[in-house]
């Protein structure tokens, strides 16, 4: 049985041999995402994702395969489906030279073709704390420099006055804390 | 898409609006006997066919996986049943958050142990009706090889209300077949307006969101449904007293603290639509988080808003429309005396009960995710106030200029007890019951 | 920051005890790396053989991470089950060793490419002592607020 959670953590390090003559249209695929976010922007807003690394392999004789390794917060069945409703054509620029793809929909094709071709982790680390999500470090680097900035802005004020700072900054980093 | 009503139990797409309902668990001891419980029971049941508002009495029949293999039903057959169903609820507690006084070893005797087998479910406009129907059916049960397992009893509160005052059930998926109107409780459309939700998200043996028929591949499952079944006892004393001590003694702070918690006023209007109080024709069901992204209006984490997002996670309601929930729940108990300030011995609560195709996709993600956690919302590891164990750092902030940041004294609802059920559609109860 | 993925043979008599090993690992031997790991990973792949996979993205240079996990004697335990013809429990073997084997992503996404782990675990943690203020905040006056407060957030 493949070992896919890891605490909050969630680890896909998904393998697939890739047809003849798809290496080419995938590395300008990865290129035109390297200078550019905007394919990417789905997945990033969903603050789910903290890590997508795409490696190909070469072998002997054949096409390469490729790995596709992903860290996120949450569980993998909602991560997979929510990333083939939401981003269909995005997967499928990459993985329709992949053995066997059935496409990002239906999301029950998707999630039985990467249970095949998943090999979570044998060992997984990191090095945040236990309370690291993608949403919390997110949050928590937005509000780094707010918190900052407050920091100087309440320098040497008193009571009354800090307490007027204070609950505007609250208001402002609500969804920060 | 032609649905067989004849072959789909009552309940399912229609609401019984009767105000009492009894719950029966049977034990299987011999196989045979339990057959002839069902061959007995199969001409009661209500179908959605029969189903009108002057029967006196309803009936309905479902079975946990140990039933189905009291019952001896073929392992191959057994196995193409989800695994969670297959496990039960009492071991997936830690996933649901029922841990600490709400775990498995606390719950009602039989309730989570494997032997109960099969539920008989009885709802009637009168406690009379109901009593009596539960009393025939506990005779047909005693003995034989059968055994009574547990037996509870539920009852409507005024308006339609649950022991914490608010109204309940009437939010509900607008489900393909009904005459439910899509807006708000359907799936938002790609460019406008809303449709229904498919079927097959409720019923096995339709298309579904994902356009897969599931269950198409055992004919036992074709009009079936899975039930999820949870005594949920609730510390009343306790959350008024807490809302009395944030309000301090103000009662329109109470009702508005009430309200932000919920999500909903306590006649439930939508705080989406009536931000500043009751408003009659708001249309309380018609609405989306969409309009209140930062939780203005309905705080990010307040109940009704973590257990149906709808369009709140983005992308419409794409990411929530596979998690959909139809509630057929009532409370049970007497309700607490407005002027008390303590539980006392009366327990009271809510007998929960929804029903879906999938337990793991659908009622799992909901209490273990949404409930049970706030990160799908950017909330950390908040857990809903109402109704989750509480976190030692759990908090709700209650978005607003300034917000607020409430944290519960303690737990409001305890897991008494749980099963996860299969709903058998009418031809599936009759090959079940056959010898 | 830095990312590495290695991938080399393994022994095929070695493969399940591999497997076993790395699932059994109490603790990470990455824990002992001088330099910060955002996440790692070792996972026994099936392509042609089976072949180990090792990836990792942290806050120093490749050739310094290299260094340093070649140097861990658990990072030789693990190696040792893979083809080499060397004796990987050597440090400079070892290094040689996953900088042969190494290969280049051509795709890699990050949400915070730019933040340390240290960085990102500060800010976990400011952000957990604000939370935990914002809710005290409730029942303290004035003084006692802006007191708690530069008391946990020095200038």
């Amino acid at each position: 049985m493949e070992r896919r959670q890891f605490g909050r953590w969630g680890a896909v390090t998904a393998l697939t041999p890739l047809r003849r003559g798809w290496t080419p249209w995938l590395r300008l695929v990865f290129l035109f995402g390297s200078l550019t976010n905007v394919a990417a922007q789905p997945i990033l807003r969903s603050r789910v994702i903290a890590l997508g690394r795409w490696t190909l392999l070469p072998r002997a004789g054949k096409p390469p395969a490729m790995v596709f390794e992903t860290n996120w917060s949450g569980a993998w069945e909602n991560y997979i489906a929510d990333l083939g409703r939401i981003m269909p054509w995005q997967w499928r620029s990459i993985w329709s030279g992949a053995e066997r793809f059935p496409g990002p929909l239906p999301v029950t094709d998707l999630l039985s073709w990467v249970d095949v071709y998943d090999h979570g982790a044998d060992h997984f680390y990191t090095g945040y704390d236990d309370t690291a999500t993608t949403q919390n470090v997110s949050r928590a680097l937005a509000l780094r420099p707010r918190l900052a900035r407050f920091i100087a802005e309440v320098d040497g004020l008193g009571p009354d006055e800090f307490g007027r700072h204070w609950r505007r900054f609250t208001t402002e980093v609500q969804g920060l804390v | 898409m032609t649905l067989d009503r004849d072959d789909l139990q009552g309940n399912i797409l229609r609401g019984y609006r009767f105000r009492h309902a009894g719950y029966l668990f049977a034990h299987i001891e011999q196989a045979d006997a339990g057959r002839r419980l069902l061959r007995r029971l199969v001409d009661s049941v209500t179908t959605e066919e029969k189903w009108d508002e002057h029967l006196p009495w309803t009936l309905n029949v479902a079975l946990t996986a140990c039933g189905l293999k009291a019952l001896e039903l073929d392992l191959a057959a057994l196995t193409r049943f989800p695994a969670e169903f297959r496990i039960g609820m009492a071991a997936r507690a830690e996933e649901l958050g029922d841990v600490g006084e709400s775990a498995p070893e606390f719950w009602d005797d039989g309730l989570g142990t494997g032997q109960a087998h099969v539920l008989i479910t009885v709802y009637a406009p009168t406690e009379t009706a109901r009593d009596e129907r539960m009393a025939c059916w506990k005779r047909q049960i005693e003995g034989g090889g059968l055994g009574l397992v547990h037996e509870q009893l539920a009852d409507g509160l005024r308006h339609s209300r649950e022991h914490f005052g608010f109204a309940d059930g009437f939010s509900q998926p607008a489900v393909e077949g009904t005459k439910r109107n899509p807006r708000g409780e359907g799936v938002m459309r790609r460019f406008f307006g809303w449709r229904q939700v498919r079927l097959g998200e409720f019923v096995l043996g339709y298309r579904d969101e994902d356009g897969v028929v599931a269950g198409r591949d055992l004919p036992l499952l074709r009009n079936g449904t899975f039930m999820v079944w949870r005594k949920l006892e609730q510390d009343v004393a306790l959350f008024r007293r807490w809302i009395r001590e944030l309000a301090r003694g103000d009662p329109e702070e109470e009702d508005w603290l009430k309200a932000k918690i919920v999500g909903r006023w306590p006649n439930g209007d939508s705080l989406v639509r009536s931000p500043d109080g009751h408003d009659p024709g708001s249309g309380r069901n018609q609405f989306r988080y969409g309009r209140d992204p930062r939780g203005l209006r309905c705080p990010v984490g307040a109940h009704v808003r973590r257990a149906y997002p709808r369009d709140a996670l983005g992308w419409r309601t794409e990411r929530t429309k596979r998690s959909r929930l139809i509630r057929r729940g009532m409370p049970y108990g007497l309700p607490l005396d407005e002027r008390a300030t303590d539980t006392g011995v009366e327990k009271r609560g809510l007998i929960f009960v929804c029903l879906n195709a999938s337990i793991a996709r659908q009622f799992e993600l909901v209490q273990g995710q949404w409930l049970g956690d706030g990160d799908a919302f950017g909330l950390g590891s908040a857990r809903d106030v109402l109704v989750a164990h509480p976190h030692a750092a759990g908090t709700m902030t209650v978005q607003g200029s300034p917000p607020r940041f409430l944290s519960p004294p303690g737990q409001f609802v305890w897991t008494r007890g749980g099963e996860y059920l299969f709903v058998p559609g009418m031809d599936a109860l009759r090959a079940l019951a056959a010898t | 920051m830095g990312d590495l993925v290695v991938v080399a043979p393994v022994l095929p008599t070695r493969e399940t005890a591999l497997r076993h090993h790395l699932r059994g690992l109490a603790a990470s031997p990455l824990v002992q790396l001088p330099h910060a790991t955002h996440f790692a990973r070792f996972v026994v792949v099936p392509l042609d053989g089976p072949r180990l996979l090792f990836s990792s993205r942290f806050d120093v240079s490749v050739e310094s991470y290299i260094g340093a996990l070649a140097r861990l004697p658990a990072a030789a335990t693990i190696w040792c089950h893979c083809e080499s013809g060397e004796d990987l429990r050597d440090p400079a073997r070892l290094s040689e060793y996953l900088t042969d084997n190494r290969l280049t992503s051509p795709y890699l996404l990050a949400p915070w490419p730019k933040v340390s782990v240290a960085e990102v675990n500060e800010a976990l943690e400011r952000q957990a002592r604000l939370s935990a203020l914002v809710v005290e905040a409730a029942v303290l006056g004035p003084i006692g607020l802006a007191h708690a407060f530069r008391e946990r957030f020095p200038r």
